[in-house]
């Protein structure tokens, strides 16, 4: 970190890869140096041209190896992490990709997105022109250099590309629940390209919120008694118990706070200053407080909604992390059961973790409720498959592509013939959009709807005389005109707008 | 009239230090100059090379004094005395913070080189 008060751009975007490292979202996959070069060179001379005359420093011979490998020439040795960290080089210059991530979306895609970093909010509207090919300068000779940025992300493997503005004020970062949000629902949402500005946050959204709060135990006591009336005594002191608990905050720092209690403080002015029997109160009243709040928790949802640390390797293994995350999670556990509180990161991973095994396990459920209500033979045997199945993925054994094939096919198949039931089939076009909108409105996601269209009778043989591609194009129309009649019969409702997804054309402002 | 150096004597040192670490994080190519050429009273930070071209920096984070040193520094005289250094171009960087990614610097080369007509002297809006 900078002796200065502001972060360099190169520390923000270092502290942005150890967050995606840390909660595990960071894409491994390694580009070749000579695949880069040759990329670029087809798609963005010019830039490639003038990131050649830029990369003095670390790399001195950065500009002989670009020659050489657009020469057709062979390289020197060069060491594998100094080929990386050219790689790396090239791509933030040239195609402004500082991050690689790797999300799953709610439909178990993998999304990968590529990231620019920036501190630099007055360039947002030219960040987000270059990474969607529009000029930079348009008096240029070369009007468009940018013009195969999309094209050579595409080609690179990334599906969309962000541009994240943070704070350079290593105070006002966001929080990794704040990141992961942003992150995710960017992944979710149908934009290729987008600002996501971070530099706006509310003291909750910061990193280190919660030890920020800690260190001050009067703002923190100000913070989970807002609105209570303070003379409510015990029942006061419990409701702030409970809030910070909720909002996970450890046993110590909600005792520190309790030292701010006007019930505390009178204790200890009755007692002439010994806090002793204070101390012993606010003890007594958070051992007394902390399995309500516990119960509270779990009396709403399901007991098994809570995750627990001690079966996170379960978790991971059945949906399927890789094995360098399992030991990671092995370790930390293992620190865990020593008595370790886990660290913040591996909290948020530990909820996502688990979020993903619920939904799994919820399918695995709904799955065995299908298959009792669909005709099939043998159907006691097949639900004790599928009884096992669930059984296994408990004790952190995935599930199969055969088993999620057949899981798919199944719901799909009981979709089918409820969304099918009552509705006129005589003009199969007719009804196949009916049946479209109907699966629209049931919440059901085009990809669901093209898979319960292509059990239909009518599509079923139109894929046998003509092909999967007609098959498909005709589906991608049937859905088309579905959601279009789902979208006139029940109109979407406005929601808010919590994040910038601009397409801002204001032009350069090279500001000659 | 004083130069800004004399003036803010603080701003000038973290400024100063600043670009020099601006430079090694965006890979720029430093020119050594002999400490009888001050740069100082040019107003210039730093001159680095970009293939042929020898580009000098200066900037501020104010904006009057971007207009300023630009002001001072686009006269005749100063001109010829950075050919003769060897200098094609000074750049007066209006800078928005002190935390610049490498990246601002490479697309206002990107855009610069190619221009058709390069001003000898110019502010750029990092």
């Amino acid at each position: 970190m900078s002796q200065l008060k502001h972060l360099s751009g190169q520390e923000v975007e270092e502290w942005f890869r150890d967050f995606a490292q840390k909660a595990g979202i960071a894409d491994k996959r390694t580009h070749s140096l000579e695949e880069v070069v040759r990329l670029l060179d087809d798609k963005l001379q010019w830039r490639l041209s003038q990131a050649r005359l830029n990369a003095f420093q670390p790399f001195p011979d950065g500009s002989e190896w670009i020659d050489r490998i657009t020469q057709g020439r062979s390289l020197p040795f060069i060491p594998a992490d100094t080929r990386q960290e050219f790689v790396q080089f090239l791509l933030d210059r040239v195609v402004a990709i500082d991050v690689a991530l790797k999300v799953k979306n709610s439909n178990g895609i993998e999304v990968a997105i590529a990231v620019d970093v920036t501190t630099n909010a007055t360039k947002e509207a030219d960040k987000l022109r270059k990474i969607r090919g529009h000029p930079g300068n348009e008096e240029g000779r070369n009007a468009n250099n940018n013009r195969n940025i999309p094209d050579v992300r595409t080609d690179l493997g990334y599906d969309k590309h962000v541009v994240l503005i943070l704070n350079d004020d290593p105070e006002n970062l966001p929080s990794y629940e704040k990141l992961i949000d942003s992150i995710y629902a960017f992944a979710e949402s149908k934009s290729r390209t987008r600002v996501i500005d971070l530099k706006e946050l509310q003291p909750n959204e910061r990193f280190n919120w919660r030890q920020e709060y800690e260190a001050d135990p009067e703002r923190m006591w100000q913070q989970y008694s807002a609105g209570l009336n303070l003379r409510g005594s015990v029942a006061t002191t419990e409701e702030v118990i409970r809030r910070a608990i909720q909002a996970g905050h450890n046993e110590q720092a909600i005792l520190t706070m309790l030292t701010r209690d006007p019930q505390y403080r009178q204790i200890v002015r009755t007692d002439k200053g010994d806090s002793l029997r204070a101390n012993n109160y606010a003890a007594t009243i958070y051992h007394r407080a902390k399995p309500k709040v516990m119960t509270q928790t779990q009396s709403v949802p399901a007991p098994e909604e809570i995750p627990k640390p001690e079966d996170w390797p379960k978790y991971a293994s059945a949906i399927g992390r890789g094995s360098v995350i399992q030991a990671r999670i092995k370790e930390a556990v293992a620190a865990y059961r020593q008595g370790e509180p886990l660290r913040t990161q591996a909290s948020i991973s530990l909820g996502k973790d688990f979020k993903d095994f619920q939904k799994e396990l919820t399918s695995i459920r709904a799955w065995y409720k299908v298959a009792q209500q669909i005709d099939i033979d043998e159907k006691v045997e097949y639900l004790e498959q599928i009884t096992k199945i669930e059984k296994d993925f408990t004790q952190g054994q995935p599930l199969s592509k055969e088993a999620r094939a057949a899981m798919r096919l199944d719901i799909n198949q009981l979709a089918y013939s409820q969304l099918s039931t009552k509705l006129d089939q005589t003009d199969s076009k007719a009804f196949l959009v009916r049946l479209a909108t109907n699966a629209a409105k049931a919440g059901m996601r085009p990809s669901q709807i093209k898979e319960i269209l292509s059990l239909s009778p009518a599509m079923k043989q139109i894929q046998q005389q003509q092909g999967e591609k007609a098959s498909s194009e005709r589906i991608t129309k049937i859905i088309a005109e579905g959601l279009h009649l789902k979208n006139q019969e029940q109109p979407k409702q406005p929601l808010p707008r919590q994040q910038r997804d601009q397409d801002l054309d204001r032009g350069p402002s090279l500001g000659m | 009239m004083k130069t800004l150096m004399i003036e803010q004597p603080e701003k000038q040192t973290m400024l100063s230090q600043w670009f020099c670490q601006y430079a090694k994080e965006a890979g720029l190519k430093i020119v050594d100059y002999p400490a009888s050429e001050s740069l100082e009273d040019l107003g210039i930070h730093l001159v680095f090379e970009h293939g042929q071209n020898r580009i000098a920096l200066s900037g501020s984070t104010d904006e009057n004094e971007v207009n300023e040193v630009f002001e001072r520094y686009q006269q005749e005289a100063y001109t010829e005395i950075r050919q003769a250094l060897g200098i094609d171009y000074l750049w007066v960087l209006k800078l928005t913070n002190l935390s610049h990614s490498a990246n601002d610097l490479f697309e206002v080369i990107c855009q610069f080189f190619d221009l058709e007509q390069k001003p000898e002297c110019s502010i750029v809006d990092l």
